[in-house]
């Protein structure tokens, strides 16, 4: 397929964060081409089958509050829904769903094609065509030029990709695909500085092959819960499974290290702690005697599963040598063993607060280029270039979500502004403002955004707005409304709860009180029963913990008054006495704008903000 | 000091390499003087009073030939490399003769050569800037420095030795620690990282432990003053004034008999046994007759509460006087005065005086003594904290005591405002208004 064509924006990129940078760009109003090596893979999952989790999961529900799809396709695409630390407080729930990696495909791409602003390309780009310093289009290999007043650069794990199994090592960017090299240098002749990152994933097993009567079962939610505003309700289709490497195999693995491209220094690229291989476990953390192991399906009844906790880059047969000792896995068939990939990434410190690349006008960078991990993270960034290309090519001003707005900003924030060593990854515990972020508010935060841009429908941000006032409402009944006003109600307060008032309780006291259990409270106070049941516990939470929270905001607001206050152009930090040399040379290196971001810059303390902020306070008075 | 330098704003903007010269020991005339020099060019600037000087080996005390506008002295110099030195600059002491025009002179000299004069308690500053030393030794450092009592001295020095620094930051990292098992939990529910409830109790309990020892680090208000607050009070005309006069007069060491806020209260600082007193003297209680008095009154009632001690004066003859409710185990030493108008009159526990003569007055002083060494006993100073650390010690442990256990998010978000509390006390550096009121009590030079 040949496109010789001018258009407003490409896409370099057809993964979670080009789909979403191209879907929010065509629907606010651009002509799109979105280049792809292969047109078939839409929206891939190289990796695990599933969306969200804590952190991730908040990410795909804010997302799907700014108009983004991540959340609608998940549901979609879902068979098992389950939310992580259910048992504990909104702020940290994190939804999570195993998907149909096959429909996930099939829904991204129909939702593409449906779109009309929107073109596929097939081919490699491997340059970008650059006048005046300013981006203006790409070039594919073969030659054919792409003009276009933009450009976002979504290239995953594919720049100078090379995957390792053993010391065996392939160019590649995903498994049985090729890499695209020539764009690395396209980027590096931009002037643009690089660095190796390294992920890997587990073996893939033929379904028929696993005894199941040696494993757990795990089963979704009882009750699951969409991501999305655009899903009515979701099943659960399929269970997971859980097993464990028992203390032979750490042996098998320590046997073979040597035979690790990891170990044996073949790999240079940085993985990720958080996310490490078995052989990483079993050398990290000897003591432990097992290893948990998730065996989830990759599609619904498919043949292929995936085995979460053992991404691996060993050779075959000790990956064979391994999967003989796991119960269950013994007679395993493996479809695919795991390997590692190492690829190129932008080096931290080189883009824009809108993810524009610094000195490159016209080019914008989301997901796993930019030094990220996670399908969520990827498409959050993807929502973030493609909506600020658009307001870049109107004029306006760019869009850049804050820290206290949600996990969005958090993630800009940081790859903006944060150094990072390895790839970059969300949990909650990144946010200051954790208290205030959880999926329960994502829609108060951000649909107004989302409807601003014209990616949320008005009609729908009416119907949650009504909502949000049902909530507030039953807030109020609670603090007010007494319980127990007449013998009835005392004899029920009695039964159920076990609560004898001695003299007049609101309903919020009893909310509040420890030795109440809460779900009872909830199901005998009428302003709860009034509202929908995902209401009700949002609505108990936040009464019950109403002084923490209150706390939360005002330090909230207090930061957020920080980000207004600029640092003055050419501020030098190296005169302001009390800062010690470590917080002088970040400052010099980051140069923050305002207070704000200086706060965000690693080895600031309060303390050292308080010193900066007298300091430019005085520098400003100077200026006057 | 910074808001006084304003006006100079762009030269310490401008010079984070600028070296700095002071006078270290007081100003006067002494035996010998040292002066300090910190900075860059701190070896060089020394060569504007000491030509023929080739610094060869720092941490070396030499015998140097000086030449100030024309007169020839000599001098030891200690040259530092930095970072090994006090403010983990480059640095010279040069221990000089103690005449005020040589050593005004000489930081003339060094001043034309490039150096700036020292703001108060900057040496102290950049070492802290530089990580040499935490805040709280810093203002150690700076009491030490003002210690006008060998008990201040003491528990000055104890602390400077950043023992009590040491500790908040062991909290705070056993804090930190804490932190990354409850954060850890929460991040990755899915893996095997839950932490059990108990040890996290049983720890943040031992945490609550020591933070507590440590707000109460030596105990009273007293202690974390360095000095007893003694009030006397009593009704109008017992002779109140005329004791507190005598205790005054009777002691050698008087330091600053000074008005109050009000004109009803007056403190004056004595020394006993080593240890400082405040004395504070009141007007009379009883029933306000105007309003000005009633502010008195007001003013009286205060001072009581702040009190570690009370001189209830009474006159035997007066009508008996009610104290204000004090607070629990303040001791009252109970005087009776204005025997001459009631003769005969002795009350158990009293001591009868009359301080217009002086006569009994050793004897209150004496019981003011057996006091004062009790509510600032000499173990008192070891492991002390300011009284800046030992509040963020007990709001540390308020915050963690209140903590909700049973909704980790919260706890989680407890366990980081207690170790940001902390932070401000072992952290390089601090708020701006805390620096500048600890460095400007700085003498200059240090």
């Amino acid at each position: 397929m040949t496109v010789a064509g001018r258009y407003d924006l490409v896409v370099v990129g057809a993964g979670h964060a080009g789909c979403e940078a191209a879907l929010a760009a065509a629907r606010m109003g651009l002509d799109v081409a979105v280049a792809t090596l292969d047109a078939r893979k839409v929206a891939e999952m190289p990796c695990n089958p599933a969306i969200g989790g804590i952190g991730k999961g908040h990410l795909v529900v804010e997302i799907d509050a700014l108009g983004g799809v991540q959340g609608w396709a998940a549901d979609r695409a879902g068979i098992q829904f389950r939310t992580l630390n259910l048992s504990r407080g909104p702020a940290v729930r994190g939804p999570r769903a195993q998907c149909d990696k096959a429909r996930y495909t099939v829904l991204m791409r129909r939702l593409l094609g449906g779109v009309p602003r929107i073109d596929l390309v097939e081919g490699e780009v491997v340059d970008l065509l650059a006048g005046d310093g300013a981006v203006e289009g790409v070039v594919l290999a073969g030659g054919t030029r792409i003009a276009a007043r933009a450009v976002v650069v979504t290239t995953g794990t594919f720049l100078r990709g090379l995957l390792h199994t053993g010391s065996d090592r392939r160019e590649g960017g995903r498994y049985g695909e090729p890499p695209a090299g020539r764009l690395s240098a396209a980027l590096e002749r931009l002037g643009l500085a690089l660095r190796r990152y390294k992920t890997g994933t587990p073996p893939r097993l033929h379904r028929d092959s696993l005894d199941y009567g040696a494993m757990e079962r795990q089963e979704g939610d009882p009750d699951p819960r969409p991501f999305s505003w655009r899903t009515g309700r979701v099943v659960n289709r399929e269970p997971c499974w859980i097993t464990r490497t028992p203390p032979a195999v750490a042996a098998v693995i320590r046997d073979n290290l040597d035979r690790s491209p990891l170990f044996s220094g073949v790999i240079e690229g940085t993985g990720p702690r958080y996310c490490p291989s078995i052989e990483d476990k079993v050398v990290r953390f000897p003591h432990h005697e097992e290893h948990t192991l998730f065996v989830e399906p990759e599609t619904l009844g498919g043949e292929s599963m995936y085995v979460n906790g053992l991404s691996t880059s060993l050779p075959e047969d000790v990956q064979d040598a391994i999967l003989r000792r796991v119960p269950g896995l013994e007679r395993a068939r493996v479809l695919r063993y795991g390997y590692a990939v190492e690829y190129d990434v932008l080096a931290p410190g080189q883009l824009e607060r809108d993810l524009a690349v610094h000195g490159v006008p016209g080019l914008w960078v989301a997901g796993q280029v930019v030094g990220t991990s996670g399908y969520e993270e990827a498409a959050a960034q993807g929502l973030v270039a493609g909506i600020n290309a658009v307001l870049r090519l109107r004029g306006e001003a760019p869009w850049v979500p804050g820290r206290h707005e949600g996990y969005i900003g958090v993630l800009v924030d940081d790859l903006v502004h944060r150094e990072h060593t390895e790839p970059y990854r969300m949990f909650t515990s990144r946010s200051e403002h954790r208290l205030l972020l959880g999926t329960d508010s994502a829609r108060e935060r951000l649909m107004e955004t989302g409807v601003r841009f014209g990616l949320v429908p008005e009609r729908v941000f009416h119907v949650e707005h009504r909502r949000w006032a049902a909530r507030r409402e039953a807030r109020e009944r609670l603090e007010s409304e007494r319980a127990g006003a007449d013998p009835e109600a005392r004899r029920a307060l009695r039964e159920r709860l076990g609560v004898e008032p001695g003299r007049p309780v609101t309903w919020a006291d009893l909310v509040r009180r420890q030795d109440v259990p809460l779900d009872a409270v909830i199901a005998l106070a009428p302003p709860l029963t009034a509202l929908p049941p995902e209401d009700r516990e949002i609505v108990a939470y936040r009464t019950r913990y109403a002084g923490y929270l209150e706390r939360a905001r005002r330090d909230s607001e207090r930061l957020r008054r920080l980000a207004h206050v600029a640092v003055p152009e050419g501020f030098d930090p190296r005169g302001v006495p009390g800062l010690s040399r470590e917080v002088v040379e970040q400052l010099r290196r980051y140069r923050p704008r305002t207070l704000g971001e200086a706060e965000r810059i690693p080895g600031m303390t309060p303390a050292a903000m308080a010193i900066l902020a007298a300091a430019v306070g005085r520098a400003g008075e100077g200026a006057a | 000091m910074v808001r006084a330098s304003s006006s100079g704003l762009s030269s310490v903007l401008a010079g984070g390499e600028d070296t700095i010269v002071a006078r270290a020991t007081p100003p006067g005339t002494g035996a010998l003087a040292v002066i300090r020099v910190s900075g860059a060019r701190a070896w060089d600037v020394v060569r504007a009073v000491a030509p023929r000087w080739e610094p060869a080996e720092p941490w070396r005390a030499v015998l140097i030939a000086m030449d100030v506008d024309g007169v020839a002295d000599r001098a030891v110099a200690i040259p530092y490399r930095q970072p090994r030195s006090f403010t983990g600059e480059d640095m010279v002491e040069l221990i000089v003769h103690g005449s005020p025009w040589l050593v005004e002179r000489a930081l003339d000299a060094m001043a034309a050569a490039g150096a700036r004069r020292a703001l108060p308690g900057e040496f102290t500053r950049r070492a802290v800037a530089n990580g040499k030393m935490a805040l709280e030794e810093a203002e150690a450092i700076g009491e030490l420095v003002r210690a006008e009592t060998r008990w201040q001295a003491r528990a000055a020095a104890a602390r400077a030795s950043g023992e009590g620094a040491r500790r908040v930051a062991a909290v705070r990292d056993a804090l930190i620690g804490l932190m990354a098992s409850v954060e850890g939990a929460l991040d990755f529910a899915d893996q095997e990282l839950g932490y059990d409830p108990a040890s996290v109790e049983g720890e943040i309990g031992s945490l609550v432990g020591r933070l507590d020892a440590m707000a109460r680090a030596g105990g009273s208000p007293a202690v974390l003053r360095g000095a007893v607050r003694a009030v006397v009070a009593g009704p109008p005309n017992a002779g109140k004034s005329s004791l507190f006069n005598r205790l005054i007069e009777s002691t050698r060491a008087i330091v600053s008999p000074r008005p109050g806020t009000t004109r009803d209260t007056v403190e004056a600082q004595i020394a006993l046994e080593g240890r400082a007193v405040v004395l504070v003297d009141t007007a009379g209680l009883g029933i306000p007759a105007d309003p000005l008095e009633a502010e008195g009154v007001r003013r009286t009632a205060e001072a009581l509460a702040d009190a570690d001690l009370v001189l209830l004066v009474q006159g035997a003859d007066l009508p008996e006087a009610r104290l204000p409710k004090l607070p629990r185990a303040t001791p009252v030493i109970r005087v009776l005065s204005r025997l001459d108008l009631a003769p005969g009159a002795v009350r158990d526990g009293w001591i009868p005086a009359n301080p217009a003569t002086g006569e009994g007055v050793g004897a209150v002083r004496e019981a003011l003594a057996h006091h004062v060494v009790r509510l600032l006993p000499d173990t008192a100073g070891e492991g002390l904290l300011s009284v800046r650390a030992a509040a963020a010690a007990a709001k540390a442990a308020g915050i963690l005591r209140r903590a909700p256990r049973e909704a980790p998010e919260l706890l989680a978000e407890a366990l980081r405002r207690a170790a940001a509390v902390l932070e401000g006390v072992v952290a390089p550096v601090d708020e701006e208004a805390v620096l500048d009121r600890i460095f400007s009590t700085f003498c200059l030079g240090k």
